[in-house]
């Protein structure tokens, strides 16, 4: 039995090796590519790294299934060994390649630090402290974990699809796994956190479903081996697979849709006025309360403090001098955020107005990168009657700007899925400007239009 | 023509229709062609351009077994009209992905999107996710006529990714040369190589076809590299520029940065005159509500000097004063008095006070060094100070946290 088990290990790698070298190749290169692909892809680095990887193993796997349908019945009759082994040993071996190439990856990372090729913010946040963390401590395990998990349910769904029915369908289920279940589509959650560090947002029942998936996985794998010259089996184990490879993530999306949110997506330690002398902070509850959050305002000129509740989720938007906070909310279920006014020498809040966007926008990630402090969605004008608001566009990617005249409590889009990387504003009788990289935008806050202000090159 | 349309129609159906399918669905879920003018589409757009790559790597990949590429030439068709058969669905494909696509995003479009959309807007969107979805299915094609299967796909995803990592360079390289022609020649030769291999490789061994597409490729990458040598090498050196506008968005800096070169300028927006800035600073500079600017010197000096610069009667005025190295220049730690004469600023171990007229600095508190270093070297222990009024300014003692007012006059 050993013997028979060498000799199917030695020709699988003797099949397997170009996936293996080709996936070994793959990380150093695209290692490469890591802090650029967020430039220039919009996605989060490494992505595309990963999704590589994980498309080669797909191909591998569905072409391995289709194959060895074709070769078992051969192999029953003719060898003195069980049809399963063989399908057995193939996946074990792609499991360690895998791993391999996902280990290969992080140390290509890991030893390119000191070259200068991922200089920048993210590599002293990926290098100098996940990584590091990672190697050291027992972050390691939850990475196998992970990494055997996302690899081995991959591998098995698409060998498994690919024996079933043929290679093609193997390729398209695994990539739509990839993409919905494992990857950009709920974020690539399995992997994520290593280039990110630690995410609090990440669905917290991911793990579950990857141990499901993987769990259904091996069952119809064990299924799928007892009899692969089966055609009823294999079609059997195919549907159950394919059933908890498209129910799961399906199943999540809709309780994410259903459930109440725990945290809101934009975190926010305190928001300052311009003059320093105000402060607006969370109250600290001592416990996390789901549905609503207390605000405290303290006016260090007068010495004073106000505090209100209000409805989760909330997001500051702007803190005025004169003590008029502006807030974003948005009620579970509504497809608009609506701006809040929040006059803190009365005590009042009135809704200036509401503003079309995706239902569940508030509680999305496309909102995690903002930060009152730092990247605001609102720049509001020197008057308090005119104020820029930046909202994640509902169309393909970046940013609606809207112009919202607080006077007549009504807004309008200027400018639709456009980035907008502009940290300054300056107002004028009329006009907004946003300016800070590249050419000048300006609005026009009576005509509500947006337009690049050419800069006049006369040298004196 | 016409059976050759429906030999391939048979062999890359699936392909072909899951592409067209994806790039609707896309489409349909809000992540298809921009309605609002070009714009190459990014992450989503992977499944579609997946696909197209899928169907292209299926164009010659069915002939490249069982003798079937002898056969077919055996017949009498040329090699062209095989090679329009394969080209043809795809561009088909492409066009009516891209047709259904703009229509699919336009009806599902939310209402107060419709006052920017125009004809013109929904053709150039199309025609952006258009031109990369026929790019992907012509290097998958080009890549058909050399590796089948899995092996072409390999060859396929290699390619892709040096041509990224090609035009990454072109685009980013802060040297003199960069290597956008290099990044051109790759782009034309991969066409070029499937071309030639489409009409003398196909009836070759694999291991002379993949010599052969490899040598046409390198033909245009060395044109290229040789054009990246030469002074055509500065077409795509363009400097860029950026502009930081004043609050009163009555004047600007603007700085220009080219390959190893900078320039910022004083611009005085109402008649467009410029005045040199003889303080080059990447970034950290940001104006004051009173139309100054702050920007600071950052070397590996223990202490650092901050600057508040603006420009009198055509002449530069400027303020030096003492920073702390620990830390960069933030908005927030500076506060403008009322009157516009005093400027406010945490430093290392003090709060301090600079008299903009004369440049005068003083301390309003200090720490003593043993109780300084209990606090983070990346910031001033005084955090939180404002102006009480136009004579008195407020702050948190970092010690104690109480409020306390000093009287600056």
């Amino acid at each position: 039995m050993m013997r028979a088990l060498g000799r199917l290990l030695w020709k699988e790698l003797w099949v397997g090796w170009p996936f293996a070298l080709l996936g070994a190749a793959l990380p150093p290169l695209t290692a490469l590519l890591i802090r650029r692909e967020v430039d220039i892809l919009d996605i989060p680095p490494g992505n595309v790294t990963l999704f590589l990887v994980l498309l080669g193993l797909v191909a591998w796997a569905a072409l391995q299934g289709a194959g060895t349908r074709d070769r078992c019945s051969y192999a029953g009759i003719h060898f003195p060994i069980h049809p399963a082994r063989p399908a057995l040993v193939t996946f074990v071996m792609q499991l360690l390649f895998a791993l391999g190439i996902v280990g290969g990856y992080l140390l290509a990372l890991y030893l390119l630090r000191d070259f200068g090729v991922l200089s920048g913010p993210l590599s002293t946040r990926v290098l100098n402290g996940e990584i590091r963390t990672m190697l050291q401590g027992d972050i390691t395990r939850h990475f196998l974990i992970t990494a055997f998990l996302a690899i081995g349910s991959t591998y098995a769904l698409c060998f498994v699809v690919g024996q079933a029915l043929s290679a093609p369908a193997g390729i398209v289920v695994g990539v739509f796994w990839v993409i919905f279940g494992i990857g950009e589509g709920l974020g690539p959650l399995s992997f994520g956190w290593v280039l990110h560090g630690y995410d609090l947002n990440m669905n917290e029942r991911m793990p579950f479903l990857q141990v499901a998936m993987t769990a259904a996985a091996l069952l119809a794998f064990g299924v799928l081996l007892t009899r692969l010259a089966f055609p009823v089996r294999r079609l059997l184990a195919c549907l159950l697979l394919g059933a908890v490879a498209v129910g799961m993530p399906a199943y999540f999306w809709y309780e994410d849709s259903r459930a109440k949110w725990e945290y809101d997506v934009i975190y926010w330690g305190e928001v300052d006025s311009s003059d320093g002398a105000l402060r607006l902070e969370i109250v600290p509850t001592g416990e996390n309360i789901r549905d609503a959050v207390g605000l405290r305002l303290t006016d260090y000129r007068r010495d004073a403090q106000t505090t209100r509740p209000f409805p989760r989720p909330l997001a500051p938007t702007a803190v005025l001098d004169s003590g008029m906070v502006f807030l974003l909310s948005q009620p579970r279920g509504a497809t608009t955020v609506t701006l809040l006014r929040w006059d803190t020498a009365a005590d009042t809040v009135e809704e200036i107005c509401a503003i079309p966007s995706e239902k569940g926008l508030m509680t999305s990630q496309r909102m995690r990168y903002y930060d009152p402090s730092v990247n605001p969605l609102m720049h509001v004008g020197p008057d308090g009657a005119h104020a820029l608001l930046l909202l994640p566009t509902q169309v393909g990617d970046g940013e609606d700007l809207w112009h919202v005249d607080l006077v007549r409590k009504r807004a309008r889009l200027v400018r639709p899925a456009r980035w907008i990387i502009s940290e300054t504003v300056s107002w004028t009788d009329d006009a907004a400007i946003l300016s800070d990289n590249g050419e000048p935008l300006r609005v026009d806050l009576r005509a509500g239009t947006a337009a690049p202000m050419p800069v006049a090159r006369r040298e004196r | 023509m016409r059976y050759l349309l429906w030999k391939e129609w048979q062999e890359r159906r699936l392909w072909l229709l899951l592409w067209l399918l994806a790039m609707l669905g896309m489409a349909l879920v809000g992540k298809g062609p921009s309605p609002f003018g070009f714009d190459v589409p990014a992450g989503w757009a992977m499944i579609p351009a997946l696909f197209a790559l899928l169907s292209g790597l299926a164009g010659y990949g069915s002939e490249l077994v069982g003798g079937r590429a002898p056969f077919l030439f055996s017949r009498p068709v040329g090699w062209g009209r095989v090679l329009l058969a394969k080209v043809l669905p795809g561009v088909a494909v492409t066009l009516l992905g891209a047709i259904l696509g703009a229509v699919a995003q336009r009806l599902t479009l939310p209402a107060h999107y419709h006052p920017f959309v125009t004809p013109l807007s929904l053709t150039l969107g199309a025609l952006g996710i258009g031109s990369v979805m026929l790019a992907v299915y012509l290097i998958g094609l080009a890549c058909s006529t050399t590796l089948r299967g899995l092996a072409g796909a390999a060859l396929a995803l290699l390619l892709w990714l040096a041509l990224i990592i090609a035009g990454v360079l072109s685009l980013e390289s802060q040297s003199d040369v960069s290597p956008a022609w290099t990044f051109f020649g790759g782009l034309a030769g991969l066409p070029l190589a499937g071309l030639v291999l489409a009409r003398f490789g196909l009836t070759l061994a694999p291991g002379v076809r993949l010599a052969r597409f490899a040598l046409l490729l390198c033909a245009p990458i060395i044109l290229g590299v040789l054009l990246d040598l030469t002074p055509a090498n500065t077409l795509l050196n363009r400097p860029s520029t950026d502009v930081l506008v004043s609050p009163s968005g009555r004047h600007a800096i603007v700085r220009q940065q080219a390959k190893n070169s900078e320039q910022s300028w004083w611009v005085t927006l109402d008649d467009g005159t410029r005045l040199p800035l003889p303080l080059v600073i990447t970034g950290y500079q940001f104006w004051l509500p009173n139309d100054r600017y702050l920007t600071a010197e950052y070397d590996d000096a223990p202490q650092r000097t901050g600057f508040l610069c603006w420009y009198e009667k055509g002449r530069i005025v400027k303020r030096e004063f003492p920073l702390d190295a620990g830390r960069y220049l933030q908005a927030r730690d500076f506060q403008l008095s009322p009157d516009g004469r005093y400027l406010l600023y945490g430093a290392d171990a003090a709060l301090m006070l600079l008299n903009i007229a004369t440049g005068d600095t003083c301390a309003l508190a200090r720490l003593d060094a043993a109780i300084r270093a209990k606090f983070s070297r990346h910031a001033s222990p005084y955090r939180r100070f404002w102006w009480q009024d136009a004579a008195t300014v407020g702050y948190l003692d970092p010690v104690t946290e109480k409020r306390t007012l000093v009287a600056v006059r």
